[in-house]
């Protein structure tokens, strides 16, 4: 008899709290994703025509002093998002919300392409700290799903443009944390075009592509 | 309930002093479990989550079917918020102690079912408390758990307990004796 009152009030007060929550459409935005078992995953997209730098390039030597993607850190901040946001033949319009390590680095090097107004491009590594200190993809931001709750976002987040062009990525396969950011960065921080790196960092170093390693400042 | 370790009637100061104990930790331990949860705790400390996290979690076990998880990311930590403040005052302490050893077996059998599959699922168990990826260790604190707070469903809150207050005065020869 207790069991159950206990339990009916623990029920009622769920209800209603999820019926007033401001995080219910964020939970239910999350929810509905689809999942690589179900086939929804990386849809399918032409390969690029277009990179500004060849891989075999990029893997040598990354571009930008600090490796960064054009990213926030490298002078994006405060410039007045840029009209054309998707230069060249490289069309973000055709990209799904989970794209390949081939994708994401033709977004990487968008803001060194020969366009007038390159975008501003932001990486960010949503796995834990230890990870993240071993390697990261040069340039890229350190935020994890609880860097909302705890407040730990980067200071000069509030200055990147809400047209910049986000990837995330964590440490693909079966890791949500990118999804847990993504959902957050368009639901809570209304960033529109936020992109999960499907194969994530693993994808990533398997391409032979640069990482950094350890604090730059995250 | 005449166990003759721990009956109304003829449990020792000491064992009503630890069932006090085991009570008030295991209500300690799930209010502050289901407050993480419901991001409560966010500005006193980094321990907390939030249903947001939360619900990823769940959905990291995949055990549920995505339209169940929203209201069970809700359901449980106020589950556990309204079991550990009834476990707290000792009112209807022996339902509460069957409902968090309920919840304790649930968890215990999901846990078991992410090491089979394995499945890399981080442990929310407590928010950020206790977390990192549920393993054995996970499995046996809360077996642990398990018989700390069976022990209140088995022989009742112990001293300090609202409900004994009721008893007594719903059996005057209670009071006298």
């Amino acid at each position: 008899m207790q069991f159950t009152l206990l339990a009916a009030i623990a029920a009622g007060a769920a209800g209603l709290h999820l019926r007033t929550h401001s995080q219910r459409g964020m939970i239910e935005a999350y929810l509905q994703r689809p999942t690589a078992a179900e086939g929804g995953a990386s849809p399918a997209v032409d390969p690029l025509p277009h990179s500004s730098v060849p891989k075999s390039d990029v893997g040598d030597e990354p571009p930008g002093e600090n490796g960064g993607a054009g990213n926030a850190n490298d002078g994006g901040v405060g410039e007045p998002p840029a009209e054309q946001t998707a230069p060249g033949p490289f069309s973000l319009a055709s990209l799904g919300e989970m794209i390949t390590v081939e994708q994401a680095l033709n977004i990487y090097n968008l803001p060194f392409s020969d366009e007038p107004d390159p975008p501003t491009v932001i990486f960010i590594d949503a796995r834990e700290r230890e990870h993240f200190l071993k390697a990261h993809v040069p340039g890229a931001y350190h935020i994890t799903p609880q860097s909302f709750v705890n407040s730990t976002l980067p200071d000069d987040m509030e200055f990147w443009p809400k047209d910049s062009i986000i990837v995330v990525y964590c440490s693909g396969g079966d890791c949500d944390s990118s999804h847990l950011v993504r959902t957050r960065l368009i639901h809570e921080r209304l960033f529109e075009r936020v992109f999960i790196m499907e194969a994530g960092l693993p994808g990533w170093i398997e391409a032979q592509l640069p990482t950094d390693a350890g604090d730059a400042g995250n | 309930m005449t166990s003759a370790c721990c009956s109304t009637n003829s449990t020792s100061a000491g064992a009503r002093a630890g069932l006090l104990a085991a009570r008030w930790l295991m209500a300690g331990l799930f209010l502050f479990s289901g407050a993480a949860k419901l991001g409560w705790l966010d500005s006193i400390t980094t321990a907390g989550i939030d249903p947001y996290t939360f619900a990823g979690s769940v959905k990291g076990f995949r055990l549920l079917h995505n339209d169940l998880i929203p209201f069970v990311t809700f359901f449980v930590p106020w589950l556990e918020v309204v079991s550990g403040a009834a476990l707290l005052l000792g009112l209807w302490a022996r339902g509460a102690a069957r409902v968090i050893a309920a919840l304790l077996i649930l968890f215990c059998l999901a846990m078991l079912t992410v090491i089979i599959r394995g499945l890399d699922v981080e442990c929310t168990c407590f928010g950020k408390f206790l977390g990192g990826a549920v393993n054995w260790w996970s499995i046996l604190r809360n077996v642990v758990l398990l018989a700390i707070i069976w022990s209140v469903a088995r022989y009742g809150p112990g001293m300090l307990a609202v409900e004994n207050a009721f008893n007594r005065a719903a059996s005057p020869l209670d009071r006298n004796g």
